[in-house]
């Protein structure tokens, strides 16, 4: 019993303290590695996440770790309860910091979120909506439409 | 709070293995489209695509629908897809139309230790792959529907090992004189989902034994 109510004390990039339960913290692989090792006695020092996803990223392990003995469907309708409710910027965010934290669950529920965004999108729509910026010039462009014209609706 | 500044407002700032996992979860064809965005997009896609569902040409259109033109360049799109030995680590893979010619694919498939396969069968020549089908040690969901007019003699039981099927659907079979289901079956040791629609027995018994089966669909509606 003693194990599961130690606390993991984690610091972010912007100095807020957060405490958590191990058994909320493990579900980050990176910080179980460390507690095997025996190098989570004192604050872990987050660089690259601020307080504010720092929680969001605690706040969805606590749910999966308190969601343990519910049914899939359950977890499936909380996980995009939570997903649908970040903003883009956010998501980013979310994406590099479980990576960092190597939340496996996190990582592929963020990615597939930006996925479903891309779907359905035109290569012109997710340059805008994703700011991403076009190098090709018009001729190298047509050439790879022409190349995969099944991809490509007639009204790009 | 500096460091994060640099991941800013687009997509273009997540490194590359992130870029392939968000990538991993497109269908094909909204991930091929991904491939003029920007240079740096040209490639990814055909490096991360993990699930080849080859119905994703239709776009959700009947198959008499999408134009000649269109099944071309996605045949030669498949096949460079499989000329490329790096890489590709395939989920799964479905198709359902019936101008593509999918043997050498499912084969490739085969060979890449894919998952799943879905498939709906036209042609006389799949019978030769069956012996590849039913020992590929990777497969966890095997789901085969033969058209009307055409039959895939199942091999003969010795010849099954599916160690980690999990899911098998079959549907309008035909079975090689002495084999049974039940031989099928048992090449099949944690088989938890079976179903058997509009399959022809001929003169076998079907006689199902399994510890591991969960469901067990039989549908003969069609046969006789």
């Amino acid at each position: 019993m003693a194990s599961t109510l130690k606390k993991i004390i984690l610091k972010s990039c912007d100095g807020k303290i957060l405490e958590v339960e191990e058994a909320v913290a493990v579900q980050s692989q990176m910080i179980k590695n460390m507690i095997e090792d025996d190098c989570a006695n004192e604050e872990i020092p987050l660089p690259d996440i601020t307080g504010e996803i720092l929680s969001m990223i605690i706040e969805y392990c606590k749910m999966h770790v308190d969601g343990e003995n519910n049914s899939n469907n359950e977890l499936i309708a909380r996980d995009a309860d939570f997903i649908t409710r970040v903003d883009l910027n956010t998501l980013y965010y979310l994406i590099v910091a479980a990576n960092f934290l190597n939340v496996k669950s996190l990582l592929d529920l963020t990615c597939q979120r930006v996925a479903d965004i891309i779907k359905g999108k035109s290569p012109e729509e997710i340059r805008l909506t994703f700011n991403i910026k076009n190098d090709f010039t018009p001729e190298e462009e047509e050439e790879i439409r022409k190349k995969n014209a099944w991809a490509f609706d007639y009204k790009d | 709070m500096a460091k994060l500044v640099k991941y800013h407002g687009s997509l273009d700032n997540l490194p590359d293995p992130i870029l392939c996992h968000i990538l991993s979860f497109l269908p094909a064809r909204d991930g091929v489209r991904t491939s003029i965005l920007s240079p740096r997009w040209r490639y990814r896609f055909i490096s991360s695509i993990s699930k080849l569902d080859l119905d994703d040409i239709q776009d959700g259109l009947p198959n008499s629908l999408v134009p000649d033109e269109h099944i071309e360049s996605f045949k030669k799109f498949v096949d460079r897809l499989f000329s490329n030995p790096k890489h590709l680590s395939l989920e799964s893979f479905r198709v359902s139309d019936d101008r593509l010619t999918i043997l050498n694919w499912l084969c490739a498939a085969l060979l890449r230790c894919v998952k799943e396969i879905d498939v709906h069968l036209f042609r006389e020549e799949i019978p030769k792959l069956s012996t590849v089908l039913f020992t590929c040690p990777s497969l966890v969901t095997l789901k085969l529907n033969i058209l009307p007019g055409y039959e895939l003699k199942l091999p003969s039981p010795t010849n099954v090992c599916l160690p980690n099927l999990r899911t098998l659907h079959l549907s309008g079979m035909g079975l090689v004189d002495g084999c049974s289901f039940h031989g099928i079956i048992s090449g099949c040791p944690v088989l938890q989902d079976f179903d058997l629609s509009n399959c022809h027995l001929g003169a076998s018994e079907l006689n199902i034994h399994s510890l591991s089966l969960r469901r067990l669909v039989l549908d003969f509606e069609h046969v006789f």
